[in-house]
C-alpha cells in the first residue's frame, strides 16, 4: 500500500501528532472556523474553511473543540473512530443496543418473514412457517 | 338509509376499508406489462395493479431487478429473495410500487426471452416500459411493432431525459431530475440561514412521475374504449415534472426575471404559515436518539384574526399591531420577525404542550411527525391509508394503502410482492400455453 | 417595480437545432430517436385529438392547489374546465411573493391582477363566479351539476353534505356524476381537516418534514418542501381516482361515485419505505439531508459554485466516478480503491464509510464547478447533474428542445412563460390552451349557454351577490 499523504487536503485533516484521518464531513464543515478534536489523540486544531476551501492550514490550539469530524481512521485503515466522544453521532432507526438481526416476528409480536432462510424452508417459493401459521423454527 | 347516517358516519361506511374487498376492482379485466426497473416505471403499473388490473412484472431471472436489493442501512428485507436464493431477501426500496403484481422471471436479452413479451403483449392492454429508449424497438419488443400485433395497446414509456433531444443519452436518478429540475433552488435553506438545499425525503420524480403515467394512460384507455378504438404511444420525462411542478416559479422568472430561492420552513405566500421549533422532546426518557430530539410544529395563522389570537397568546401585542395586516407581515422582514417571536414562546414546551394550547385557543396547527408517529396515528389506518396487510408469502407487514378513495369501486392491496419469478408457472401456462417440461426446459437455460 | 432589472427575452441563448442535436449520428443510430420526435413533438399537439375532449369537469375548489392541480391534469387532455368561485375571485388569486403586488399578473381588459400560484393551474379553464354560502347559490349549483361529469370541491369537512349539495344530494340529481373531495388530511377521522388547514399540514402530518433536511450531526432540522408538494402529489391522486371512475362509470356501470383524495395520502403512499421499515422491527426512518440511507454513492454534494448530483450504487459506476477524481487527484481515487471497508458494495452503506465516501469526493468536487464537474462525470457514464436554479433551468438546452417551457401568448395576460404539458404522447398529447381567465369572465357564457338564464336573470342574481 503505498503511503498518501493528506497533509494537503482541506476536508481530510491528518493529525501532525498522530497521523489518523480525520474526516470533516461537507455540510458541516463546509463554511465553518472553529475548533475540532483529532478523534485519534485529542489534539485540538483552529480551522477555517470557505466553500470546503482551506482558509489557512490547521493550527494547534486549546480546546474545548467545537466539533467533532465526521468520522476518522488509521492511515492503513486498520483502526476505525466510531466512538461518539470522538466523533459525531451516527444516524439511529433504533435504539444503539437494538442491532439489527433476522426478525421473524415484527413488531406487533405476529409473524413476518424478515430473516435468512433455508432452501428446507420453503414450499415453492413461499416460507413455510408463514403458510402453516406457526413461529419459525430453523432446521437443525 | 344512507340519508339518515351524520355525515361522518356516511364517509365511514362508504369508504370503509373493510368493505373494499366486497365491491367490485374498476380495471377488471384488463391486463399490463411492466417491464421495469428502479421506481419510475414499476411504480406506474402499479397504479393499474391496485386498480385490479392484472399487471405482470418482468424481471431477470433469481435476482431480479435492482430495487430489490436497495434497502436502508442495507437491513429490513423480506425472504426468501427467490426459491434458489432463500437466504438472500427484497429490500424495501421493492416495496412500495410492486404491490399486486405478478411476477414472471424472463431473461429479455436473450431472443427466446423477447419472443415470450412479445407472446404475452398480444393479449394485454398496454405496457410500461422504462428501459433506455430504442432498447425495445431493437428488440423487437418496442411500440411500433407490438401495436402491429395488438393495435390497442398502450405503451407508456418513462424515463429521466426522454429518448430525444440533447440529453437523450443521459442516465438518470430521481435526485438528478430533483436537482437539475429545480427543486432543490427552492427547497431548503436561504443564504442567510446556512444556503443548504435540501433534497425531497421522497423519490417524488420517481413515484409521482408514475403517477402521472398512470393518469395518462387512464386517460388514453378512456379515449381508446369511448372514442376511438385506437392505442396510444405516450413518453413520460422525469426531468419535465420538475419543470410542471415550479411552474409558477417559472413564470415569474420569464415576466420578471426574478429566480425563486428557497425559503426554510416558512412560505413566500402566507403568514403566519410556518413551521417553527418546539424547545423539548417529546420522548426525553427514550432508548431511541432520534426521540431526543426537540419537536416540531407548523403554527398557522394567517387571518387577521387568527394572527391577533396568535399573538396574544405569545404575549407580544406589540406584533400584533405592527403587523396587523397581512400584507405588513408576509414580507421577509416580517417572518424574520415573527417566528423567532413564536419560537422563544415555544422553547420551553413539547410539540404536544404546544398543539393542545393552540387548539384551545382554535389556531390552527400540526405537529411534525415522525414515521412511528404517522404509524401510529389510528386516523389512518382508520381510513386505509396505512395498512397492516396480511401478505400470503411474507406474513404481516406494515403498508401504504393507496393514495385516494372511490365508494364503489376502491383499489386495494391484495399482497405486498412475491419473490422472483413466483408467478412463472401461473403466467406462462395461462397465457402462452407452456407445458410443465417446456417451462422446466426454459428454467434449465435460464430463458426464465 | 423596484429595481431595473432587465429581464432576458426567452430563451436568452436559441434553441439547438435538430441538425446540432443529432449531429455525428449515422442515420440508423438516430432512426428511432426521429421517429419519437416525428410523433411527441408539441408542435403538432394541436393537429391531434384530445383525450378527455368530451368530459367537463367543475372545479369548485379553491384556496388550496390541490384542487386546480387535479383539474389542471384534465384540462391539459381535452377536458373543459370550469373554475366556479366566491365572488370575488378564489383567494388565492391574491397571493403574492411576500406580497409583492409588483409581481402579479394584470389582466389587459379589466386590470384584475392575480398571482402566479393561482396563474398557473388556470390554465385552458373557464372561470365563474357562485355564492355557496347563500341557497340561491346552492340551487345554482345543483343545476350546474347536471351538466357535469365531475365536481372537485375542497369545502371544511361535510359543508356540502349540510347544504345539500354534497355526494349524497348531487348523485340523485345526476347519477353519472363523479364527485370528489379533496383536503389535508380527510372529510372524515378523527383528524379530519378544519377550515383553514393548507399545505404544508399534510407536508408536517404525513412524515415528509420529519424525513426532509440534515440530520442534527450535520447541523440540520425537519425541513418542508418548498412548494406546496402535498397538493401536488394528493391532486395527481384524485385525478386518477376521477379518471378510474370514469373509466368505470362508460365502460360498466353508468353511474359516478364518491372519490377522496388528499395531500397526507398521497404522500404517505409514495414515502417509500417508512411503513414497512417500522412495521418489521419499530425503526424509525431517519432524515439523511443529501445522502441517501439505501445506496451510495447516491447523493448532493457541495462542489466550488454550488452543489451537484452524482449518483452511482453498483461497482462500474462506483470505479468509473474515482476513476474521474483520479485524474485530478489520484491520491483520493487510490484511498478509496485500497479501503479494504469500502470493497463490497454494501460496506459503502453505512454512516461512516459514507462520512467518508462524500468528504473524500468532495475533496475533489470543490475545486470543478458544477458544469466541470458533470463534464468529467458524464464523460465515464455516470449520471450527474448540477443544482440548478431556475434561470438556469429555463435555459437547458434538452428542455427548451423539448418544451418543456413554453411561452403561452394570452389574450389576457400576455406572454407568460410555463411548465408546459407533461403529457406527450402520439395521439392524444396534452397540451394548454390559455393561462387563466379573470374572476368570473365567463358568466355571462356558462350561466347563459349552459343554464339558459336571462340577461335580466343573471343581472339580478349579480345584483343579490349570488354570483
Amino acid at each position: 500500500m503505498a503511503e498518501i499523504s493528506y497533509s494537503h487536503c482541506s476536508l481530510l485533516l491528518e493529525c501532525a501528532k498522530c497521523q489518523v484521518v480525520n474526516y470533516m464531513d461537507p455540510f458541516t464543515f463546509w463554511n465553518f472556523s472553529g475548533k475540532i478534536k483529532c478523534a485519534g489523540c485529542d489534539t485540538i486544531y483552529a480551522v477555517a474553511y470557505t466553500n470546503g476551501q482551506r482558509v489557512k492550514a490547521p493550527e494547534p490550539a486549546q480546546g474545548p473543540h467545537d466539533k467533532l469530524p465526521g468520522f476518522a481512521q488509521t492511515k492503513d485503515y486498520k483502526t476505525q473512530y466510531t466512538d461518539t466522544a470522538k466523533v459525531s453521532p451516527p444516524l439511529y432507526a433504533r435504539p444503539p443496543d437494538n442491532k439489527h438481526g433476522p426478525t421473524y416476528k415484527n413488531v406487533r409480536g405476529n409473524l413476518v418473514s424478515a430473516g435468512k432462510l433455508a432452501a428446507t424452508d420453503l414450499v415453492g417459493s413461499r416460507p413455510r412457517f408463514i403458510l402453516e401459521g406457526k413461529p419459525y423454527q430453523p432446521a437443525k | 338509509m344512507a340519508e339518515t347516517l351524520s355525515f361522518e358516519e356516511f364517509c365511514r361506511d362508504v369508504f370503509d376499508p373493510k368493505k373494499i374487498f366486497s365491491k367490485p376492482e374498476p380495471l377488471k379485466g384488463t391486463r399490463f406489462l411492466s417491464c421495469t426497473q428502479y421506481i419510475l416505471g414499476p411504480s406506474c403499473a402499479n397504479y393499474l395493479a391496485e386498480l385490479g388490473a392484472e399487471v405482470i412484472k418482468i424481471e431477470l431471472p433469481r435476482r431480479g431487478e435492482p430495487m430489490r436489493h436497495t434497502t436502508p442501512f442495507n437491513e429490513p428485507k423480506l425472504y426468501p429473495l427467490s426459491k434458489q436464493m432463500p437466504e438472500l431477501g427484497t429490500g424495501l426500496g421493492f416495496y412500495g410500487a410492486n404491490h399486486n403484481e405478478y411476477f414472471l422471471s424472463v431473461d429479455f436479452h436473450k431472443p427466446e426471452g423477447q419472443a415470450i413479451v412479445k407472446m404475452l403483449a398480444s393479449k394485454c392492454d398496454g405496457v410500461v416500459e422504462n428501459y433506455r429508449a430504442g432498447t425495445f424497438d431493437r428488440w423487437g419488443i418496442g411500440y411500433r411493432q407490438l401495436s402491429q400485433i395488438n393495435p390497442r395497446i398502450i405503451y407508456q414509456w418513462l424515463g429521466g431525459f426522454g429518448g430525444w433531444g440533447p440529453g437523450r443519452k443521459r442516465a438518470s436518478y430521481d435526485i438528478l431530475g430533483q436537482a437539475q429540475g429545480g427543486c432543490f433552488s427552492v427547497t431548503g435553506w436561504p443564504l442567510d440561514k446556512g444556503g443548504l438545499p435540501a433534497k425531497q425525503t421522497i423519490w417524488i420524480m420517481d413515484y409521482w412521475g408514475g403517477m402521472m403515467g398512470a393518469f395518462q394512460i387512464l386517460a388514453c384507455m378512456y379515449w381508446r374504449d369511448n372514442v376511438s378504438g385506437l392505442g396510444n404511444f405516450m413518453e413520460y420525462s422525469q426531468v419535465q415534472g420538475a419543470q410542471r411542478h415550479l411552474s409558477d416559479c417559472i413564470a415569474l422568472y420569464g415576466r420578471y426575471g426574478l429566480v425563486p430561492q428557497r425559503w426554510g420552513n416558512y412560505d413566500t405566500l402566507l403568514s403566519v404559515h410556518g413551521i417553527i421549533k418546539c424547545g423539548k422532546s417529546s420522548y426525553p426518557d427514550s432508548k431511541n436518539p432520534q426521540e431526543l430530539e426537540e419537536g416540531y410544529i407548523l403554527v398557522s395563522a394567517y387571518s387577521d384574526a387568527d394572527f391577533g389570537k396568535l399573538m396574544r397568546l405569545i404575549k407580544r401585542d406589540d406584533l400584533a399591531k405592527k403587523y396587523a395586516t397581512h400584507d405588513q407581515r408576509v414580507k421577509a422582514e416580517s417572518q424574520y420577525e415573527l417566528y423567532p417571536a413564536i419560537e422563544a414562546w415555544a422553547k420551553d414546551k413539547t410539540k404536544e404542550q404546544a398543539r393542545d394550547i393552540l387548539n384551545k385557543e382554535g389556531i390552527n396547527n400540526q405537529p411534525v411527525w415522525n414515521s412511528k408517529e404517522v404509524s401510529n396515528q389510528e386516523h389512518f389506518h382508520l381510513r386505509g391509508e396505512l395498512e397492516w396487510l396480511d401478505d400470503p408469502t411474507f406474513g404481516e407487514v406494515q403498508s401504504q394503502g393507496p393514495a385516494f378513495h372511490l365508494s364503489e369501486t376502491p383499489p386495494r392491496h391484495k399482497w405486498a410482492l412475491k419473490p422472483v419469478g413466483a408467478d412463472n408457472e401461473y403466467i406462462l401456462g395461462k397465457l402462452c400455453g407452456f407445458s410443465k417440461t417446456k417451462i422446466a426446459e426454459l428454467e434449465a437455460d435460464a430463458i426464465i | 417595480m423596484g429595481k431595473n432589472y432587465p429581464v432576458l427575452d426567452w430563451p436568452a441563448v436559441p434553441t439547438p437545432s435538430p441538425e446540432e442535436v443529432y449531429k455525428g449520428e449515422s442515420d440508423k443510430a438516430k432512426e428511432y430517436a426521429l421517429w419519437l420526435e416525428e410523433n411527441l413533438r408539441q408542435s403538432k399537439n394541436f393537429e391531434k385529438p384530445e383525450a378527455l375532449g368530451n368530459i367537463r369537469v367543475l372545479d369548485c375548489s379553491n384556496t388550496m392547489i390541490i384542487g386546480h392541480w387535479c383539474s389542471s391534469l384534465f384540462a391539459e387532455l381535452g377536458a373543459e374546465v370550469i373554475m366556479v368561485e366566491p365572488p370575488g375571485g378564489d383567494p388565492l388569486r391574491k397571493l403574492t411573493p411576500f406580497g409583492r403586488k409588483e409581481y402579479m399578473f394584470k389582466d389587459s381588459e379589466s386590470g384584475e391582477e392575480v398571482g402566479a400560484r393561482f396563474l398557473a393551474e388556470a390554465r385552458s379553464k373557464q372561470a365563474i363566479t357562485l355564492d355557496l354560502t347563500k341557497p340561491e347559490g346552492r340551487e345554482i349549483l345543483k343545476k350546474l351539476a347536471a351538466h357535469a361529469d365531475v365536481i372537485i370541491e375542497n369545502a371544511p369537512p361535510g359543508q356540502w353534505d349540510e347544504w345539500g349539495i354534497g355526494y349524497r344530494q348531487l348523485s340523485q340529481i345526476n347519477p353519472r356524476l363523479v364527485y370528489c373531495w379533496v383536503g389535508q388530511l380527510g372529510q372524515w377521522g378523527p383528524l379530519k381537516d378544519k377550515p383553514g388547514n393548507l399545505d404544508p399540514t399534510a407536508q408536517a402530518a404525513c412524515g415528509f418534514v420529519h424525513g426532509t433536511g440534515a440530520p442534527v450531526a450535520f447541523g440540520g432540522t425537519p425541513t418542508r418542501s418548498g412548494w406546496w408538494m402535498c397538493d401536488q402529489v394528493g391532486g395527481t391522486g384524485a385525478a386518477i381516482g376521477i379518471m378510474t371512475a370514469l373509466n368505470y362509470r362508460d365502460k360498466v356501470s353508468g353511474r359516478g361515485q364518491f372519490v377522496e383524495a388528499t395531500g397526507a395520502a398521497g404522500v404517505i403512499r409514495i414515502l417509500d419505505y417508512n411503513w414497512g421499515w417500522y412495521g418489521i422491527d419499530g425503526s424509525i426512518r431517519p432524515r439523511y439531508g443529501n445522502w441517501d440511507l439505501a445506496i451510495c454513492i447516491y447523493a448532493v454534494n457541495p462542489c466550488k459554485d454550488g452543489q451537484i448530483m452524482v449518483g452511482g450504487g453498483h461497482d462500474r459506476l462506483w470505479f468509473r466516478i474515482w476513476r474521474t477524481a483520479g485524474k485530478d487527484r489520484p491520491e483520493v481515487e487510490q484511498h478509496i480503491i485500497e479501503d479494504p471497508n469500502l470493497k463490497e458494495v454494501t460496506g459503502r452503506l453505512p454512516h461512516y464509510r459514507q462520512v467518508e465516501t462524500y468528504t473524500t469526493l468532495c475533496e475533489w468536487m470543490k475545486d470543478n464547478t458544477r458544469s466541470e464537474a458533470e463534464t468529467k462525470l458524464q464523460a465515464e457514464e455516470v449520471a450527474s447533474g448540477g443544482v440548478s436554479f431556475l434561470d438556469e433551468v429555463s435555459e437547458f438546452p434538452h428542455y427548451k428542445y423539448r418544451g418543456h417551457l413554453e411561452i403561452i401568448d394570452d389574450v389576457f395576460y400576455g406572454k407568460v412563460l410555463i411548465g408546459a404539458s407533461a403529457f406527450l404522447g402520439q395521439r392524444t398529447p396534452g397540451r394548454v390552451k390559455w393561462i387563466g381567465r379573470p374572476t368570473g369572465h365567463d358568466n355571462e357564457e356558462v350561466y347563459r349557454g349552459l343554464l339558459g338564464f336571462t340577461k335580466a336573470g343573471l343581472d339580478a342574481l349579480k345584483q343579490k351577490g349570488v354570483v
